[in-house]
């Protein structure tokens, strides 16, 4: 199980019914394979809640620390890669709205609905990463958490589950971020 | 040949993973058992704080049959269970699970800042009351020359610092969760544009 890095809900139910030395140790197993998988999406989530490189390592402990917490909560009602984005996300809201000053403003961003029509090969062109990841920060938090969840190939019945709202309107946030995004990566 | 999409192309400048994973070495146990001990600490100084105001109180009932000492003990007895049932009922069902989703997590944090809200309101009636009953009291003692100027001042020097102390504490959560309510209320007026 370790190997293939994949954890399922049942072997975590598990981890409650044990002794706690036992418990513990299979806790940390089942906690390494499962930041073994979504490790790296979780680096690029917090890079896309924060900037800054020591809040941003601030904020990743504070999402390993809140998954080691809630991992022997998990009884399996939605996946497992669910519930942690579920978790890290919701440990990124806290540190944006915690966050005493704010870098970005919303007053400063384009028009969401802004129809001007855009060179879309430009874009292909000119997208790397560092120039995404500071369009990605500019958008609204929750475009922003569409577009990453999208970009990690969650489909959009997992994204609907993971922020708690429709299908239909994560389709509608992911047509409004695409837009903004383009225009940013466009006037960058 | 197909044209990857723009989605594909954001997707692969997306997964070039950053150089920058360079995580802090985190004893995750550790860690999880050290706010554990803060937040029972908490409970704790709390509980022990609450006891020893009604322990007071009967001490000083039990050495001196008067009757003001009688009011004064059931003013104490009631303000500081009043306070311990308000805050079991002001914080009810308002833990944070981390696994909901964020849609309901953001409501169960407003909820929250709104008990912080409601604490701090009830803390300065608290405060308000216990100072309209120890202020007058004491120096009304000190007048008819039944309390002596040290203990009376020293008494007052203590009450004024856990006033302040409250009140400074109390400033902050305020200050804190409006703060909090107004990143949520953003959130929500994103939510709906």
């Amino acid at each position: 199980m370790l190997n293939s890095g994949r954890v399922s809900g049942a072997e975590l139910n598990t981890i409650a019914d044990d002794t706690p030395a036992r418990a513990r140790s299979r806790l940390e197993r089942k906690y390494e394979a499962l930041w073994s998988e979504y490790g790296d999406g979780l680096v690029r989530l917090a890079s896309s809640y924060e900037s800054v490189c020591d809040a941003r390592e601030d904020l990743l402990q504070e999402i390993r620390l809140a998954l080691w917490k809630a991992l022997p909560t998990f009884r399996g009602d939605c996946s497992l890669r669910t519930f942690v984005y579920r978790v890290a996300h919701n440990r990124g809201l806290t540190h944006v709205w915690r966050r005493k000053t704010q870098t970005q403003s919303s007053a400063e961003l384009p028009d969401a609905d802004d129809p001007r029509p855009s060179p879309e090969a430009t874009v292909i062109q000119t997208a790397d990463h560092s120039s995404l990841m500071d369009a990605i920060r500019k958008l609204p938090i929750n475009y922003r958490q569409v577009i990453t969840m999208t970009l990690e190939e969650l489909p959009q019945s997992e994204i609907a589950a993971v922020l708690g709202i429709s299908e239909n309107n994560v389709a509608v946030r992911l047509n409004r971020a695409r837009k903004l995004l383009r225009a940013y990566l466009e006037g960058k | 040949m197909n044209t990857p999409s723009e989605l594909e192309i954001w997707r692969a400048a997306w997964k070039t993973s950053p150089a920058e994973r360079s995580i802090k070495s985190l004893d995750l146990h550790l860690e999880y058992r050290r706010q554990e001990r803060r937040l029972r600490i908490r409970y704790i100084f709390n509980a022990v704080f609450a006891v020893l105001l009604i322990c007071l109180a009967a001490v000083d009932l039990h050495s001196h049959h008067r009757l003001e000492v009688l009011i004064w003990a059931l003013v104490v007895w009631i303000t500081t269970l009043g306070a311990t049932a308000f805050n079991i009922w002001n914080w009810r069902t308002l833990w944070k699970a981390a696994d909901k989703s964020v849609l309901d997590y953001a409501s169960t944090f407003e909820k929250q800042c709104l008990a912080s809200l409601r604490a701090v309101w009830f803390t300065y009636s608290f405060l308000a009351v216990q100072l309209a009953i120890a202020v007058p009291w004491l120096t009304l003692d000190f007048w008819r020359h039944e309390l002596a100027a040290v203990p009376y001042m020293l008494s007052m020097g203590f009450l004024a610092v856990l006033s302040i102390a409250f009140i400074v504490s109390c400033r902050r959560m305020r200050s804190r969760a409006l703060l909090d309510l107004k990143q949520i209320e953003e959130f929500r007026r994103d939510l709906e544009a």
